[in-house]
């Protein structure tokens, strides 16, 4: 670790959860400057890069304004879940909007940090079920739903078009549903007879509660 | 419901006694009665099936015949040759006793060895690792499905090629293998010797940290279980590079 990130608590909890799958705070701050950020994007980028290796296909490069909007987005609904005196007004200006069209590199690199925002929600539900960034979280989640396979609410996609443009997303995208048994995307035409071959025979060893025909 | 007529019916057989060994065969049946007449051996009992099998048709000067009534009638034939004999029948396995030979105390051959090797079985056997070239892996590897890879294992040979461990196998053209106990066998081979698998095992001292494969010229190589990694696209390309 470098020595000037010891006062970086972004960088650090960014970094703990990766090497240890916990997430730990390490004392709150509100507004991260441009030098924290510039941190985290590099340890996002090193850890990107080793991990892509193994995706399928050609992986698509690292998306950096991908990677530091999730990763502040993670940041903050985390903090949010352990420090809260925002009133509802506010919560939404922790969670600004992606500007930049979405691509597949986006939408892999975002993964990254969003892979743990559906442990955060399921957290959150357990406390309390009206608390108002749940419906915040699971907007992002519906919008962002390679990353949103993984928690257990039901996703209204629409744009299954962009996931399979590219090979390297389509691909993960399959793995996922298979992995974590998403029936409901599944069952989409778009991708059924992607999960379908990817089964191949051995689709009763594999998944045997996903039912063929359309 | 009535039986099939065909069902109940015994037969018998009759050797000479001097060919008493050739009988002893049929010890493995041992619902069979065995009586001696004089120079004969008489067994009763079988069914249609024993009595036209090889382990009966084999024993020199036997004569096959069906009981109907108290008649013998010879098999396949329509009229009786003799009555029912009155003799004293026992089960065919104390009939036939065998006797084991005694320990022999003064055996020195304890200095011999030999060697483990394979020989060819018709038995067909679970195909659970194969060999695949790095090239062919590499090329299926690239677009592969996650859930294709991440029950296998894998590590790679002394002859630069990919050794994978568990199923469902990969659709690549491979070498195919099968586990018995610490051994990885050649498909379509076994252990010469295949009751000792035991006493190999533990003669081979680290049989619970290797695989042992051995190849079809009985060349055995030692593969380490611990060397064995989680079969990805990353593993792979680290390995290679």
């Amino acid at each position: 670790m470098k020595g000037n990130t010891s006062g970086n608590s972004f960088y650090k909890m960014i970094e703990n959860l990766f090497l240890t799958n916990k997430l730990v705070l390490f004392g709150r701050i509100n507004v991260i400057n441009s030098e924290q950020e510039q941190e985290v994007l590099e340890l996002l980028e090193i850890h990107y890069n080793n991990e892509s290796i193994g995706y399928p296909n050609i992986p698509p490069p690292f998306e950096k304004e991908a990677a530091s909007w999730s990763s502040k987005i993670l940041f903050h609904a985390a903090q949010l879940v352990m420090y809260r005196e925002h009133s509802g007004e506010t919560l939404e200006s922790f969670f600004p909007t992606f500007t930049p069209p979405k691509s597949a590199a986006a939408i892999i690199t975002a993964d990254l940090s969003f892979r743990y925002l559906s442990s955060i929600l399921k957290y959150l539900e357990q406390i309390d079920i009206e608390d108002e960034l749940i419906p915040i979280l699971k907007n992002i989640l519906t919008e962002w739903h390679y990353s949103g396979l993984l928690s257990d609410n039901d996703l209204e996609v629409d744009d299954l078009e962009l996931i399979i443009s590219n090979n390297c997303l389509k691909n993960l995208y399959v793995d996922r549903i298979i992995k974590h048994k998403r029936n409901k995307i599944a069952q989409r035409k778009e991708v059924k007879q992607l999960v379908l071959t990817a089964l191949g025979n051995y689709k009763n060893e594999f998944w045997k509660d996903f039912n063929e025909p359309i | 419901m009535a039986n099939d007529a065909g069902n109940n019916i015994e037969y018998w057989l009759s050797v000479p006694l001097i060919h008493k060994e050739a009988t002893y065969e049929l010890r493995k049946w041992s619902y069979l009665k065995i009586a001696i007449d004089q120079n004969l051996i008489w067994i009763r009992g079988f069914n249609q099936a024993d009595i036209e099998s090889g382990a009966v048709l084999k024993i020199p000067s036997i004569n096959r015949y069906y009981l109907s009534g108290t008649n013998l009638i010879p098999y396949g034939k329509n009229l009786p040759a003799l009555l029912e004999p009155n003799l004293l029948w026992s089960p065919i396995q104390r009939g036939l006793k065998v006797k084991l030979p005694k320990e022999n105390f003064n055996y020195f051959g304890i200095k011999q060895s030999y060697k483990i090797a394979l020989t060819p079985t018709d038995e067909v056997k679970p195909i659970n690792a194969i060999i695949v070239d790095m090239k062919t892996l590499e090329n299926y590897i690239y677009s592969a499905s996650n859930i294709r890879l991440n029950k296998l294992k894998w590590t790679v040979t002394e002859n630069k090629e990919a050794l994978i461990l568990g199923t469902p196998l990969l659709p690549v053209p491979s070498k195919d293998l099968y586990q018995n106990a610490c051994f990885l066998l050649p498909a379509g081979w076994k252990l010469k010797h295949e009751n000792m698998i035991e006493v190999y095992s533990q003669g081979l001292g680290e049989a619970m940290d290797y695989y042992y494969l051995i190849s079809k010229e009985d060349k055995i190589v030692k593969v380490r279980k611990s060397d064995f990694k989680q079969l990805s696209k990353g593993s792979l390309i680290k390995t290679i590079a």
